[in-house]
């Protein structure tokens, strides 16, 4: 009984935190942004804009919801709410911090921990594509369309080198489970050591998965308006941009789990903010990159998933295993 | 709770929040149609031709994303346990990923990855 109770409680912690962490990644990028173009950013909303977040979602609930006349209206109803779905869904099984004790029970800080949790979160994760594509399709909109499709090319072709990528930790680690594969980092030490180089292929197939500068194409304002989401308007416009920041958490949220150690950090600080802090510096590190790169061109990218980053995987994961296996 | 059934209620519980925030916009927001609101936009031009046709390529890199993909998942469960394989868990796998290689080179030759 305590224990259902207990995770009602997390899962309802849990859509909160994330809920929460979008709205103040908006504000906290749009504050970055402004630094690095060398001006304020949004701060007149409460002390240093804090408010911002909440004055933004509200202006969004209360914006005339438009559909276009040719619009599939189950389709366009629906694919903003499997774009968010997806992005929540995949937080599941990620560890948050190191188990706590309440109520003398030992209590793990993850929804669920299956011996598969790699594959459930990348299953779900590959789900998000959906969202964007029959959002896209729905809105018959020329545009749209082509954001849309844009989107699901690029976002299944780097999610091979994705995949690859994360083929080491698991031999390294010899589990699936993110939990151990945490704990594998405790006596192995964090595993973007020996993994560098998958793990910064993992770092760019990330972006171009989130849709972020300088792989954000679907929505090349300059080519495409504004791509999948053109027609969309209030809320289900706003549930887009809501999928995408939780994305970004999400995937830094993995790269901190598969190659630094998760939770795992000097003691002076509890499990849950060494990852707080992890993730952080993570999401900088989007921020920065969107301030500073330019976009790609739509074949340079496809080419650079394919022929640069899905090699260089595949002949380090060949290596990886030739090194586990005993081989070498 | 074991822990599929705990996924479960965590992905009902995500559907229906995403769900319910869907419908705020049409529950709050107002209602004033007319005009050309429910019109595409497309830059200003009338919209004309309908909309359903794309580019032949992005099948195909459909097409070898499902191929090179099946192929990458199958490759998980070797590798989590390729610690109490040892060499000749190695060497067995390795002629399933010549084949693979294989047809990632004959696709690359055929020019299946250019984008022009």
């Amino acid at each position: 009984m305590i224990s259902t109770i207990l995770l009602i409680i997390k899962i309802l912690v849990l859509i909160g935190i994330l809920m929460g962490g979008f709205a103040y990644t908006t504000l906290v990028e749009r504050r970055l942004l402004g630094f690095f173009q060398l001006r304020l950013g949004p701060n007149r909303v409460g002390p240093q804009g804090l408010l911002q977040p909440l004055a933004d979602g509200l202006k969004m609930a209360l914006k005339e919801d438009l559909m276009p006349l040719g619009a599939d209206p189950i389709v366009y109803r629906m694919a903003p709410v499997f774009s968010l779905f997806a992005a929540l869904s995949v937080d599941a099984v990620i560890p948050f911090g190191a188990p706590i004790h309440i109520f003398g029970q030992s209590v793990s800080l993850d929804i669920a921990n299956p011996s598969i949790g790699l594959l459930i979160a990348f299953a779900f994760s590959s789900l998000g594509i959906y969202g964007i594509v029959l959002g896209g399709w729905a809105s018959q909109n020329k545009y749209s369309l082509l954001g849309g499709i844009r989107a699901s090319a690029q976002m299944i072709s780097y999610e091979l080198a994705m995949g690859l990528s994360v083929l080491g930790v698991l031999m390294m680690a010899g589990t699936a489970n993110l939990e151990n594969i945490v704990l594998a980092q405790r006596t192995q030490g964090w595993f973007f050591i020996p993994q560098i180089v998958p793990f910064v292929i993992y770092f760019i197939t990330a972006i171009a998965e989130t849709n972020r500068t300088p792989f954000d194409l679907p929505e090349a304002e300059s080519e495409l308006v504004a791509g999948y989401h053109t027609e969309y308007s209030g809320i289900r416009f706003a549930m887009f941009f809501m999928a995408e920041y939780i994305n970004v958490l999400t995937v830094s949220g993995l790269a901190v789990t598969l190659f630094f150690g998760g939770w795992l950090g000097p003691s002076f600080l509890p499990p849950i903010l060494w990852f707080v802090i992890k993730v952080a510096v993570f999401v900088f590190a989007f921020i920065w990159i969107r301030a500073t790169f330019p976009r790609f061109r739509y074949d340079k990218l496809m080419s650079f998933g394919w022929k640069v980053l899905l090699p260089i995987s595949f002949i380090y994961f060949l290596g990886t295993a030739a090194f586990v296996s005993g081989l070498l | 709770m074991s822990g599929y059934a705990a996924l479960l209620l965590y992905l009902a519980v995500a559907f229906l929040v995403a769900l319910g925030i869907s419908f705020a916009s049409e529950m709050l927001g107002p209602k004033a149609p007319g005009g050309l609101k429910r019109t595409t936009y497309e830059s200003g031009i009338v919209p004309e031709a309908p909309v359903g046709y794309f580019s032949v390529r992005f099948y195909r890199v459909a097409m070898f994303f499902m191929i090179f993909d099946v192929a990458v998942m199958a490759l998980y469960p070797w590798a989590t346990s390729l610690k109490t394989l040892h060499q000749a868990g190695f060497e067995k796998a390795l002629l399933f990923l010549t084949v693979i290689g294989i047809a990632f080179g004959y696709v690359w030759n055929k020019g299946g990855f250019r984008w022009d």
